[in-house]
């Protein structure tokens, strides 16, 4: 949206934009923000980070909380987590179940904790793959599009993250590069089955290429954070900006205390689908 | 329900009538009471046949007088007798004349505009002593004559950008056109082009206004006090009246300038009976577009239009009829990526019929459409969303000329609004059709008397009702709401009304006059608002979203009330106001945050209603005649709202409120063939939600903000100076006779000084390092030079 207003300006002759330094609070705010999740699935991937607000102008290393004590319960059993190289790792005893309910809670030193609450969702069956070229008309230039036909599951709650690693490198490691379908979206009659597209330039598409496309299951409600996430990031800026507001979507709440934290507790089903691609021609792949 | 309103209607109306007729009959003067009266009635015109709007018709000898109204009538009755009038304009040479008056009698004035008499010409009020004597506060005559001195931007001289100017209006971000009126929002200015609504009147995301300069004749704005005879919106009136055309002569005039050009004729289609005015106007920056190396400038477009017409016919001395219409669009079309485009078109018919010399009415009827939309033509995924909202109103206006010191307005509006709230489609598959949002129809009716009334050399009043009324129809699906989530629905069948709101709306304004030059004004007013306007973005733009009241949305209302003291200096050379304001808005309406309001059936549980206040201190100095005039507006003003779930239900100040705002306008005629003009603004800094820690998931780094404009940051407010020269042609040849064709040239430099005024300041991650996170500030133009050539023929 950026380039559409820079557009209509620089035709109107003059505008700029330029980078200027506005005197803001250098207190760090000392909020609780946490990622990660757990995931079910022969991965390994269940790790949660916890990390202290930053001052805006702190461009440096996230500050790392590594004295909480953080435990998962399944309502039944209670698990510990481990606090190994900046990560809370679960115990090798905890194994997460689809269509279970976690309740992650979190023990600061300083007294305060937090809970988050999350379910496992089922995953859809994803059953094509396919790679086909496509020629820009803007730009003149191939692009490779990786599309993933599957049928959703039915139900308003279910949403998807689809990570991609070509060769074995993962591909798609910030927020803003990761696929995102919601249920919602994907049963409209804009979108019609699954269908998230990862669109490669040509040189980013290797002649033989091992594709693996990682399918997560996630709440409507984790969607709905990732889309405030980046709006008050990566797509601030521009005509289309919406006024500043703070993400309310995250699931962390504070218990006794009022203090806000922010970030998001996931709960996932993982799958990987790979696929191989020779030479760069069309194809489509039928996983069944 | 609906017994019950006739009856409250009636007997309103009833008890209003009656008390009007009492305070006519009791302050009739004994002398004009017990003599046989007759009326003296006509119209006032410029030496082209245009009618003069405001002009002022002054008995010698008396304190009696009136001015002609909008459409340059008036009429007044006096005893038999002798009598000197006297016809006066701004800008043109009086004319006196004795009459004998011993019957009803016809009197059609011609005036002649004063050319050769810079010095004595009053740029901009109608009469010298206009700023003491008239009732209405709050309210200016937006001069087009000194509009056209101004320095204008990239060529166009800008009505809308003259009106930020003026007291009580406060500007939005740089460049734009959009407009707050005492701490009222966009939506709450009723804009009318011929009693025509303007959803939006705007150009290229409000740059430009769709008002053609040349094709304007006469431009009101109410910021409080408004009259009776207006409603639908809380803020502010813009009352713009076109050009009719000569009825003498064919002529023109136009202007070519950097990046647009305009041409208008006008002229006689039978002589001294009918007349018909055209004027068009086009942008052709994209022409050269083609020239550009990119390829995606190459694809793109950027161009506005419009075109106004207007014609009229002179049936005979009591009847006459006007057709004028109005069509403008913005296209706008970046390569594959996006599109959007978006324009008004209104057609008006107005009969006017003098009734017995004495009332004059006119009846009129209004098409207004307003159409929006946006689109990507991209090959991947090609859509296109559109909105519109169409009106007809048919209105019925009275004007009693009782007594000279005494004048009755009344009358009946009614208008069916017919919204389209969004249908979006896929260009390249018929398959996948996105159902549309069905239409939303609702009526608006109002009802109004207003007397002006003068009891006394010293009191004059201006009391005022409306009532108005809003009724949604169906055929509707509405959905009811528990804390915002939908629990059930009623559907209404074709033409079933559903729901009704009406408010009762008095308007009142006192003039005490102290003495001939000074005088002290209040005035009160009640408005309703029954269709609303809410954005989810941070600045205006065309997608802007137009949606009516319904039984989830209760209609907006606001009170106003105003204080002022006027002073006029060295002889009515020098005007001087003083007003104070103090305003209450309910049910000022928002979208929550994270809103998703494009085609969403649940459309009424993304907004969310709240207060609003406003107050504040004008000043406005002005000097009317001489070579040196302009004026000097400041306003000290506050404006919060506090909305349900938006800054956690917090009160907030509102995005354009702004402390202090100041402008400075000058224009000197260094002779007849001169003139250089100057403005300068300065305007407190909005206040700005800025980050007060960041947090990072995920490589992305987003803000933790502070409450909702919470802080005016340092170095952010706003001041520019533009300067202007113009030159004339002569007029005359060598033998003292016009010359058929002259022109001037018109140099302007907006921005004097290059002030980096922000247009946006957005705290954003780096585009390249998502860890870094900055604030970066878009300004629109630094210092910007155009030049004009006008001309007329």
């Amino acid at each position: 949206m950026n380039k559409i207003i820079i557009f209509i300006l620089s035709i109107l002759l003059v505008s700029c934009e330029e980078i200027i330094y506005v005197d803001l609070t250098d207190n760090p705010g000392d909020f609780l923000i946490v990622e990660g999740g757990i995931y079910c699935g022969s991965y390994n991937l269940s790790r949660i980070q916890l990390t202290n607000s930053m001052a805006y102008y702190d461009n440096g290393q996230t500050p790392l909380v590594d004295s909480a004590s953080v435990s998962i319960s399944d309502s039944i059993n209670n698990f510990s987590f481990k606090y190994i190289n900046g990560f809370y790792i679960p115990d090798s005893n905890f194994i997460p179940e689809i269509g279970k309910t976690y309740t992650m809670s979190i023990k600061l030193k300083n007294g305060e904790e937090y809970i988050a609450v999350e379910k496992i969702r089922p995953l859809p069956i994803i059953d094509s793959v396919r790679c086909f070229p496509y020629i820009s008309p803007y730009s003149k230039k191939t692009h490779y599009y990786i599309n993933i036909y599957g049928k959703d599951i039915p139900g308003n709650d279910n949403s998807y993250e689809f990570i991609m690693y070509l060769n074995g490198i993962i591909f798609s490691d910030t927020l803003r590069e990761i696929t995102f379908s919601s249920g919602i979206m994907s049963n409209s009659p804009i979108f019609k089955g699954l269908r998230p597209v990862y669109v490669l330039r040509e040189e980013q598409l290797p002649d033989s290429v091992t594709i693996v496309i990682e399918t997560r299951s996630i709440s409507f409600q984790y969607y709905e954070f990732v889309n405030e996430l980046l709006s008050q990031s990566v797509w601030r800026g521009g005509f289309f900006e919406t006024p500043p507001a703070n993400i309310k979507s995250s699931n962390i709440t504070p218990v006794n205390n009022t203090k806000k934290a922010f970030g998001y507790f996931t709960a996932s089903a993982v799958r990987r689908d790979t696929v191989f691609v020779e030479k760069k021609k069309l194809f489509l792949l039928l996983n069944k | 329900m609906i017994f019950l309103l006739k009856n409250i209607i009636i007997n309103y109306f009833g008890i209003v009538l009656l008390s009007v007729f009492i305070i006519a009959k009791s302050n009739t003067p004994d002398n004009l009471a017990t003599d046989k009266k007759f009326v003296i009635s006509g119209y006032i015109k410029d030496s082209n046949g245009e009618e003069l709007i405001g002009a002022t018709v002054y008995i010698k000898g008396t304190n009696i007088g009136t001015v002609t109204n909008q459409y340059g009538f008036y009429s007044i009755s006096l005893p038999e007798g002798e009598y000197i009038i006297n016809f006066s304009f701004v800008g043109y040479t009086n004319y006196e004349t004795k009459i004998n008056l011993n019957a009803n009698k016809k009197l059609n004035v011609f005036l002649n505009e004063n050319i050769n008499q810079l010095e004595e010409v009053e740029i901009f009020a109608k009469s010298k002593k206009e700023n003491i004597e008239r009732v209405e506060m709050s309210t200016v005559n937006v001069p087009m004559k000194i509009v056209e001195k101004l320095p204008s931007f990239l060529g166009e001289v800008d009505i809308l950008k003259t009106i930020q100017m003026l007291p009580g209006v406060q500007s939005g971000t740089e460049g734009t056109t959009g407009y707050y009126v005492r701490g009222g929002t966009v939506d709450q200015n009723l804009v009318l082009l011929d009693g025509a609504n303007v959803y939006n009147p705007s150009h290229i995301i409000g740059i430009f206004s769709i008002f053609n300069g040349d094709a304007i004749k006469n431009i009101d704005l109410f910021t409080g006090g408004i009259p009776a005879q207006y409603g639908g919106r809380l803020s502010s009136v813009l009352d713009v009246r076109m050009k009719e055309g000569s009825t003498e002569k064919f002529k023109g005039s136009g202007g070519i300038g950097l990046i647009s050009s305009r041409l208008s004729i006008e002229g006689p289609i039978y002589k001294n009976k009918s007349s018909i005015f055209v004027s068009g106007r086009r942008s052709y920056y994209d022409l050269f577009f083609p020239l550009s190396k990119k390829q995606s400038i190459k694809n793109s477009s950027l161009y506005f239009y419009d075109f106004n017409a207007k014609a009229n016919y002179i049936i005979n001395e009591n009847n006459r009829i006007f057709i004028s219409g109005y069509f403008g669009r913005d296209v706008f079309k970046f390569d594959t990526l996006f599109s959007f485009n978006y324009g008004n078109a209104t057609v008006t018919g107005r009969w006017n019929h003098v009734f017995n010399d004495k009332i004059f009415m006119n009846l009129t009827l209004i098409y207004s459409d307003y159409q929006y939309g946006l689109g990507s033509p991209s090959k991947l995924f090609p859509f296109e969303w559109k909105a519109s909202i169409t009106d007809y109103s048919i209105n019925n206006d009275y004007t009693w000329y009782i007594l000279p010191n005494s004048t009755l307005s009344f009358g009946i509006q009614s208008t069916f609004h017919d919204f389209m709230p969004g249908k979006a489609e896929r260009l390249d598959t018929g398959l996948l059709k996105i159902p549309k949002l069905p239409d939303v129809y609702a009526l608006e009716h109002g009802i109004y008397i207003q007397q002006e009334q003068k009891l006394s050399d010293i009191i004059s009043i201006q009391a005022g009702l409306r009532l108005s009324i809003f009724q949604n129809i169906g055929k509707a699906t509405i959905y009811h709401f528990k804390d915002y989530v939908p629990y059930d629905s009623s559907v209404y069948k074709n033409g079933e009304i559903f729901n009704t709101y009406y408010g009762f709306e008095p308007r009142i304004g006192v003039r005490f006059k102290i003495n001939s030059t000074n005088s002290i004004k209040a005035s009160y007013n009640r408005i309703y608002q029954y269709i609303h306007l809410a954005s989810i973005t941070s600045s205006v733009t065309p997608v802007d979203f137009w949606f009516p009241s319904n039984p989830n949305i209760a209609p907006q209302i606001a009170d106003q009330i105003a204080l002022g003291y006027f002073l006029n200096l060295l002889s009515d050379k020098i005007e001087l106001s003083f007003e104070t304001y103090y305003k209450k808005m309910n049910n000022v309406v928002d979208f929550k945050e994270y809103a998703n309001i494009f085609l969403n059936p649940y459309f009424d549980a993304e907004i969310r209603r709240g207060r609003s206040k406003s107050y504040g201190f004008e000043f406005m100095a002005k000097k009317n005649s001489g070579k040196l005039n302009g004026w000097i507006s400041y306003t000290l003003s506050k404006t919060t709202r506090k909305i349900d779930d938006i800054n956690s239900g917090k009160e907030f100040l509102a995005p354009y409120d702004r402390t202090h705002n100041l402008a400075i306008i000058l224009s000197y005629d260094i002779n007849n063939r001169f003139n250089i003009s100057g403005n300068w603004l300065y305007s407190t800094a909005i206040a700005r939600t800025v980050p007060i820690a960041k947090f990072r998931y995920a490589g992305e780094s987003p803000p933790i903000w502070s409450g909702r404009n919470e802080v005016r940051i340092p170095g952010t407010d706003y001041h520019r100076l533009d300067l202007s020269v113009t030159f004339y042609e002569k007029k005359f040849k060598k033998d003292g006779s016009p010359r058929k064709y002259f022109g001037n040239w018109n140099l302007s430099v907006y921005n004097v000084y290059a002030r980096k005024n922000p247009f946006s300041i957005t705290f954003k991650v780096n585009e390249t390092n998502a860890n870094i996170t900055e604030a970066r500030k878009i300004y629109l133009f630094k210092i910007l030079p155009s030049i004009t050539y006008n001309f007329n023929f």
